[in-house]
């Protein structure tokens, strides 16, 4: 009888948990709480002849949305930002294709590259986002390889009737930026290499690079003060000046690079400073009458080098002591300074073949200890490796079309990348 | 066995219930995603209808007065944006056109998402207002102001809005083309308005409660017709009670960026006052409790601020009974006077009640032929009432007239007569606007027929 009741229970058991299953697996899934939202563009939008632009040249080639609306929770919402004109934006859309897109795609063959490592995101905001307490200026952002944000968009409504300076703007400050971001991206999906890891380590300063003067952070091995303020901010500065830099700005970095460098102001001020790369001596006297040094610096412009290698100050010559600032004329019809030393009739004093003596300059020493121009150069020769091993990309070939792109873009060029897109008036 | 039995029977309980019919019913027919994609709907087609054109009320922060943006929102996906502010265009009349989208958010939110230079002035961050390297500037920040803006609730005719990152609340309202057939009506109009409602002539205007408690206006660092307001009680000061709060003013009148909470901090039985519109009388009366208003200071008090000089009017009409008698005959007697056996020919212009500030004294100013020729006889006068004053003047004062004065009141006998007419029983003091109250009537109180329009300064000159 036990073991009978104990059959039924175990049976009632089992059928109560059978009719509990099938009475609760009868409710149907609802429709998706996603409506469904139409990719059709509204051919009614003002904006029809834009958006469809973007969606053929990015979104459907790229795989990239181009958002020139701003959405604001979708910028740092510690900054106070506003948003791009619509012109402004067109004009970044085609000409972001022009030098950036294309440019990979004309050296690469396909536009496998950037669809596969672009960014899936390139956002306008029309002003910069500025740090109030440091002054400090951001321009672009790269976020994990997925956005680049591109800021001070406005700003380009100035040059729009000067297409040779468009491009020089749009090249300094957004393609360089464009190329800077997309380093960072790129940096993040393959690491730096080592090598160059180790070629600065110990002169980066994150806290007070904007303070930096270029031409200093030079003759360290930094293409620009940026660049002094991280690793991988020098790494990714490194490829976009390489990239965006014509030959000409390149010969002035290597120059600042390979020099020494010294100011007289107070190195630890809380602003930024100037340095010198020479230094002479008013009228050829290293001290006055009190024994001071009378040292002075020079920048580079104010200097040139004679025949034989003599470095001295441009149109400055030495002046004899001289009584109501005129020399005084001997018997023989010669002018003559206080201590004797002819001079012209300006009072300059004259060497023994009749010239003015000039005031001699000099290059201030390179004593840092670092050996800016090799360091930067080393950190070229390890990006354009880098490029060619782990992208298979020559950085050199990219460069030369960038920079082919920037001598030939003029104003026929700039309208005819806008007659891309018209809006109604 | 009792165990297995109990354990069957709560098994068998809970399957039962939890198989039960669910109770509960969907609050809405409709899940999350989609309520949202159609209010979105909703709100576009609001903002469009009707020809689309609104008046914003729009405030940048707790530190500016409130400004007015008239938007006509296109279905093209366009808005004109049309303004007349000091920050854009030199303070003239201006319009831009750019995009707008009611973009989901945090609910749905309004987006003015491509730049308008008529509005994104005031998300600009390279805006410096307050001195470069001090605290006071505003480079990084501008002016804070907002561009995205979650919609609280809409009605057809009205939209409440809350900025995104400063949270204030900002209100639109449909504007129909009656009220001013273009954009640039509406700004004409609204100045208009404005300078028909204020004076930065008048020092401070009276806020009085339902409970009877006033509060003294004054404009914080400016004229009140800048919008930014002070207040305080009566019988306090600004300095130990002063309220602060920013206003727009609209073409309906006027509306603080918040409720003006201390007036229930002093008196429980008065509302937290916000909108106030403006009356026939020209005063603003509260729309939330329909009792506070906000009017002129009081007549005879008006008279006696220091700052405006009341001209009498010389217009027909204006001007009555004895004072237009003896007017035309001081005109007459300033040009045929003979003085030393020669006529004056002096051509008399206008009479003036004032202040000198240099002596610090009221008086009857007057004005003759061109160039410097003005003269002063230090007419006092005393507060009766609110509306009643009593003028009065001491010949044998140790300072009765300046030069020009003395000559004058020697030598026009009708000039010593309007004198003698104005110190002659009190005078009434009377207006039909209360706020700017300009013009005031002067009206004799023992003789009706003697009475005269008194205009701010050199109105009717």
């Amino acid at each position: 009888m036990k073991n009978y009741f104990k059959y039924l229970s175990a049976l009632a058991l089992v059928a109560i948990v059978a009719m509990s299953f099938s009475s609760c697996g009868e409710k149907k899934l609802g429709d998706t709480i996603f409506p469904d939202v139409s990719e059709e563009l509204d051919p009614n939008s003002y904006t029809y002849n834009f958006d469809k632009w973007l969606k053929e040249n990015y979104l459907d080639v790229y795989n990239l949305e181009f958002q020139y609306r701003l959405k604001d929770n979708e910028t740092n919402m510690n900054y106070n930002l506003e948003p791009a004109t619509l012109k402004n934006s067109i004009d970044l859309a085609v000409l972001t294709k022009y030098m950036w897109f294309d440019v990979y795609e004309e050296v690469t063959g396909s536009k496998e590259f950037l669809k596969m490592y672009g960014p899936r995101i390139l956002m306008l905001v029309g002003s910069p986002a500025i740090n109030p307490r440091s002054r400090t200026i951001e321009v672009g952002l790269a976020e994990g390889g997925i956005k680049v944000t591109l800021l001070n968009v406005n700003k380009l409504g100035n040059y729009v009737n000067n297409p040779q300076q468009l491009i020089d703007v749009l090249n300094d400050e957004y393609f360089h930026t464009m190329h800077h971001e997309f380093a960072h991206i790129l940096h993040q999906t393959k690491s730096i290499p080592t090598e160059f890891r180790l070629l600065s380590a110990g002169h980066y300063d994150g806290m007070n690079w904007e303070k930096k003067n270029d031409q200093k952070v030079r003759s360290l091995g930094f293409v620009t003060n940026y660049a002094s303020s991280s690793l991988r901010e020098d790494f990714a500065e490194v490829i976009a000046c390489y990239i965006t830099y014509s030959d000409a700005q390149w010969a002035a970095i290597k120059d600042d690079a390979a020099r020494g460098w010294a100011t007289d102001r107070d190195e630890e001020s809380d602003s930024w400073i100037p340095y010198y790369c020479y230094y002479y001596y008013p009228n050829n006297n290293p001290v006055d009458d009190n024994g001071e040094s009378t040292l002075r610096y020079l920048n580079k412009n104010q200097v040139e080098t004679l025949e034989d290698g003599t470095l001295v100050v441009k149109n400055t010559y030495q002046r004899g002591r001289l009584r109501n600032n005129k020399p005084e004329q001997g018997e023989d019809g010669n002018w003559y300074d206080l201590d004797g030393n002819r001079t012209d009739a300006q009072g300059y004093i004259l060497d023994k073949n009749g010239n003015r003596i000039p005031v001699y300059a000099y290059a201030v020493e390179d004593d840092d200890n670092v050996k800016g121009l090799d360091i930067l150069e080393t950190k070229i020769q390890l990006c354009k490796d880098w490029f060619r091993e782990e992208w298979g990309i020559d950085l050199e070939e990219l460069r030369n079309v960038v920079q082919a792109r920037i001598q030939s873009f003029d104003a026929a060029k700039l309208q005819e990348l806008r007659q891309q897109i018209i809006l109604p008036e | 066995m009792k165990k297995i039995f109990y354990f069957s029977a709560l098994i068998l309980t809970l399957s039962l219930a939890a198989c039960a019919p669910s109770e509960v019913d969907d609050l809405f027919d409709e899940n999350p995603a989609t309520r949202l994609d159609n209010a979105i709907k909703s709100y576009t087609e609001l903002f469009q209808a009707d020809g689309g054109r609104w008046l914003m009320e729009y405030f940048c922060s707790a530190s500016e007065p409130g400004y007015n943006y008239i938007m006509t929102f296109h279905k093209d996906g366009t808005v004109d944006i049309a303004t007349k502010n000091s920050y854009v265009n030199g303070g003239a009349f201006y319009s831009d056109k750019s995009l707008w989208e009611v973009v989901s958010d945090y609910g749905p939110v309004l987006s003015f998402n491509t730049y308008n230079s008529a509005f994104h002035v005031f998300a600009n961050p390279e805006i410096e207002l307050g001195t470069s390297g001090t605290s006071s500037s505003t480079y990084g920040k501008g002016h804070e102001g907002d561009y995205e803006f979650v919609i609280i609730s809409a009605e057809h005719d009205k939209v409440k809005l809350r900025g995104k990152k400063t949270g204030i609340t900002i209100m639109m309202t449909r504007l129909s083309s009656e009220l001013a057939p273009t954009d640039e009506d509406y700004f004409t109009n609204l100045t208009s308005v404005l300078s028909a409602t204020f004076s930065n002539r008048v020092n401070n205007y009276v806020l009085t409660t339902g409970s009877g408690k006033r509060y003294i206006c004054n404009g914080d660092g400016g004229p009140i017709n800048s919008m930014f307001w002070s207040f305080y009680p009566e019988d306090g000061s600004l300095l130990d009670n002063g309220e602060y709060m920013n206003a727009i003013f609209t073409a309906k009148g006027v509306r603080f960026m918040e409720p003006l909470s201390f007036l229930s901090e002093y008196d429980e039985n008065d509302v937290a006052a916000q909108n106030f519109e403006i009356q026939p009388d020209g005063t603003l009366l509260c729309t939330e409790d329909g009792v506070t208003t906000i009017k002129g200071p009081a007549l005879a008090d008006l008279f006696h601020q220091k700052q405006i000089g009341w001209t009498l009017s010389k217009n027909e009409g204006e001007i009555s009974g004895d004072f237009l008698t003896l007017f035309n005959q001081i005109v007459d007697e300033a040009k045929n006077t003979k003085v030393n056996n020669k006529p004056l020919k002096y051509n008399f212009q206008w009479l003036q009640l004032g202040y000198d500030t240099g002596k610090a004294k009221y008086r009857l100013y007057f004005r003759y032929n061109s160039g410097n020729n003005y003269g002063s006889i230090y007419l006092n006068h005393e507060i009766v009432d609110d509306h009643t004053i009593k003028f009065s003047f001491d010949p044998n004062a140790e300072v009765a007239w300046d030069t020009n004065g003395g000559k004058l009141y020697e030598w026009l006998p009708s000039l010593r007569a309007m004198v003698q007419l104005f110190c002659t029983g009190e005078y009434e003091l009377s207006a039909t606007n209360f706020m700017v109250s300009n013009p005031l009537l002067l009206k004799s109180k023992s003789n009706p027929n003697n009475f005269v329009y008194i205009k701010f300064d050199t109105a009717n000159l």
